[in-house]
């Protein structure tokens, strides 16, 4: 990992502990900071608290009233620099993330490993499109 | 045995592993994010049941920061009661808002409080002085 990775900071959002806890301890020895919570409002506390953040990994089923899917969109449209992935364990889900993200959802149960790789993939994406801007 | 393997194993240092409970996102990041630079391992739980779930998944914990209202809020007194029974070495600081209940809850074998709002080195030197105990 390069020096401009280890400071990419992520949002596991992810309400159950057993899950929440193994993904995010692979993220943080694979370089990442990482920031867990449970709910879309996590989410908004971060940002208002003025942390800078790159990825948001949520589930599409989040404790609290908003969904990962709504979640999803409302990040689209507010925070486009921020990078969204949402896992599902719901079958029918599927349809619906890949309305929101054209690689689709991460289906659990997943190895941390291949979330790793699609957080990886899409730093590599926003970088190069970022050189190219410049 | 390999000797090198050997050697690696003997100056590991310990893990020292802290089962932060908080159920305050901004405080459970920051208490949690604060500790890990500082060398624990941190696993974050925002509830009693969360945390009964990561003690149960990983018995290496070696102490409870454990900072859910025991008299208000979130269960926190059940949670101590049932961490007593099932791991009665388990060393737990307990985030104390000053009232009677902390108190007594705090002064048994293996616990300590600290008072609300705490300093995070504070806590730091608390929690290393009760795995030392251990």
């Amino acid at each position: 990992m390069t020096k401009s990775e280890i400071q990419q900071c992520i949002l596991v959002l992810e309400p159950e502990i057993l899950i929440r806890m193994v993904l995010a301890q692979y993220l943080r020895e694979c370089g990442y900071t990482v920031i867990e919570g449970v709910q879309a409002a996590d989410f908004h506390t971060l940002i208002d608290s003025g942390r800078e953040l790159h990825v948001v990994l949520a589930d599409v089923k989040l404790s609290g009233e908003m969904t990962g899917f709504e979640l999803s969109r409302g990040i689209r449209q507010t925070h486009p620099n921020i990078d969204v992935i949402l896992t599902s364990g719901v079958a029918g889900a599927v349809a619906e993330v890949h309305d929101l993200c054209h690689d689709g959802p991460i289906k659990k149960p997943y190895h941390p490993k291949d979330v790793e790789s699609r957080i990886r993939i899409l730093l590599e994406r926003r970088r190069n499109s970022q050189h190219s801007k410049e | 045995m390999d000797p090198l393997v050997t050697k690696e194993r003997s100056t590991e240092p310990r893990r020292n592993a802290v089962l932060v409970v908080e159920d305050d996102f901004l405080a459970r990041w920051g208490v949690s994010e604060y500790l890990r630079e500082t060398g624990f391992y941190v696993i974050e739980a925002i509830n009693a049941s969360e945390a009964l779930a990561a003690i149960h998944a990983d018995p290496a914990i070696d102490v409870i920061f454990c900072a859910i209202g025991t008299t208000t809020g979130v269960g926190g007194e059940d949670f101590l009661r049932l961490v007593a029974k099932e791991r009665p070495s388990l060393p737990v600081l307990i985030a104390s808002d000053g009232s009677h209940r902390d108190r007594t809850l705090a002064n048994t074998p293996r616990r300590a409080k600290i008072d609300k709002p705490y300093v995070m080195i504070d806590v730091e030197q608390r929690l290393r002085a009760l795995i030392a105990a251990g």
